[in-house]
């Protein structure tokens, strides 16, 4: 996976070279992540990929809705393209979007998991799967329980794993059950301290 | 909680290198022209679908039982779709390539390819039928064996299967008084389409590396079947593809896939980019 540029971080005198940001949301969590884009830095570069759930049939409107305040490029991969630096990713309406195992993005319109597709427990897994310890994983505010497996998978290869701080997410359900399956997870933060975290990457 | 599909089974690239083994030496059915992710998770699906404990059991299935070769090939090719997918996908097609298509007074011959589910074959019926092109129009519709075709030829479909279909359906033909209903039969508590639509189908077996050719078409329709392949297998399906399109022929792929990455994108013009509608260049 040539092209990436390793991000350094201390956790105390550990350094942790992250290479990619997956973060899954349903009801609730559009406010917080297009807030999020907007403050992030223009030289973030640790590529995002947004798992979000949305309307099936509506194909367009959602990247230009992101794009509007963010200070990265937002797009929707297509189907075998690379993850590159200083990108943000928005998994398409009605695929599943996959981590491949070599480092590329993959598609498949197999049946929806958790009523939904995307599926975030696919994408966190496969995702997972290919970065193992270079991998933050976020969940946010959402009314199902998709993304609790996901975030399990993410702790079990080492990454990191966040979580929106349910008291304060507009919907308890998604972050509650990411917290209760994962079991330990590394940090359940509110928005805010979530934005600054990822800022000091 | 649900289990996650597949926690408990878990075969890794390992797993899948021996199967194809078995599956190559035994059967001439070489998995490595599917993307890994994707076929790990039908493969698992697989196992759970049998009952089988892993992947060891069906590795030792294939290698003992051949008669479970084609239920596994099947059972591997299996996807879901809905009819009018991206109703404005559909629309381009009936407004800006059917009136391309039939300017000569000539037969229009269309592929439907890799088409495990029967959804896109239908909707193609569905339009022609529509625009009074059905019986000018001869569509092949392949499957990777027998026992695939005959599963997608006629499906029957429950109440609630049928939902997302009439609402694309509504979309694409924007007219809330004529649903999709009108096709369908009740047959017992499921429903089937209606005879008419399928009169002109013809239901071929087709495995990719067979050297007869399929020549003189109009239109390859072939949404998101790429997304299942490697690129090195996509590339030489697009040049197969290429090779079954009569020059100024339309090549219909999904709305996410990409083929600018093959050798014979530039014998392509783009038709339409959002809906993924190519061209065959006429030279």
């Amino acid at each position: 996976m040539k092209g990436f540029l390793i991000v350094e971080k201390y956790t105390g005198d550990a350094v942790m070279n992250y290479r990619l940001v997956i973060i899954g949301g349903s009801a609730g969590s559009f406010q917080v992540v297009n807030q999020m884009l907007a403050k992030l830095p223009q030289d973030f570069k640790i590529p995002i990929v947004l798992v979000l759930h949305r309307l099936k049939h509506v194909r367009h409107g959602f990247v230009e809705a992101l794009s509007q305040k963010s200070n990265l490029p937002v797009i929707e991969p297509e189907d075998k393209s690379s993850i590159r630096p200083g990108y943000v990713y928005l998994a398409p309406a009605n695929y599943h979007l996959f981590i491949e195992v070599n480092g590329r993005f993959a598609l498949s319109t197999e049946e929806p998991v958790n009523h939904s597709r995307p599926a975030i427990d696919l994408s966190f897994k496969t995702a997972a799967y290919c970065f193992r310890e270079k991998l933050i994983g976020i969940i946010l505010s959402g009314a199902n329980k998709d993304g609790a497996y996901g975030l399990k998978a993410i702790k079990q290869t080492g990454g990191l794993t966040i979580v929106q701080d349910p008291m304060e997410a507009q919907i308890p359900v998604m972050p509650m059950a990411a917290i209760e399956r994962t079991g330990k997870v590394d940090h359940i933060f509110p928005v805010n301290d979530i934005f600054s975290f990822l800022c000091k990457l | 909680m649900k289990p996650f599909p597949g926690e408990e089974i878990s075969i890794g690239i390992l797993g899948l290198r021996r199967l194809n083994h078995v599956t190559s030496r035994l059967y001439n059915f070489d998995l490595r022209s599917y993307a890994a992710t994707s076929l790990i998770r039908k493969i698992e699906a697989v196992i759970q679908r049998n009952h089988l404990k892993d992947i060891d059991a069906l590795i030792h299935l294939l290698e003992t039982r051949s008669s479970f070769f084609p239920v596994f090939q099947s059972q591997l090719s299996y996807s879901c779709s809905e009819l009018f997918r991206d109703p404005a996908f559909w629309r381009s097609f009936r407004d800006d390539v059917l009136p391309v298509l039939n300017k000569n007074n000539q037969k229009i011959r269309i592929w439907v390819a890799g088409c495990s589910s029967g959804e896109e074959v239908l909707s193609i019926a569905i339009i022609l039928y529509e625009a009074g092109l059905y019986e000018k129009t001869s569509v092949l519709v392949t499957g990777l064996n027998e026992l695939s075709i005959s599963e997608t030829r006629r499906k029957t479909y429950q109440d609630k299967q049928l939902e997302i279909s009439e609402s694309n359906y509504k979309r694409f033909s924007s007219n809330e008084n004529a649903p999709i209903s009108r096709y369908l039969n009740r047959k017992d508590n499921r429903f089937v389409f209606k005879d008419e639509l399928y009169k002109n189908l013809r239901y071929e077996v087709f495995n990719g590396s067979e050297t007869n050719e399929i020549k003189g078409l109009h239109l390859v329709l072939c949404r998101n079947y790429f997304i299942y392949c490697t690129p090195e297998y996509q590339n030489e399906m697009l040049g197969l593809f290429t090779g079954s399109l009569l020059p100024g022929g339309f090549l219909a792929i999904g709305n996410k896939e990409d083929i600018s990455f093959c050798d014979d994108f530039s014998r392509y013009l783009v038709f339409n980019k959002k809906e993924k509608i190519f061209q065959k260049r006429p030279y």
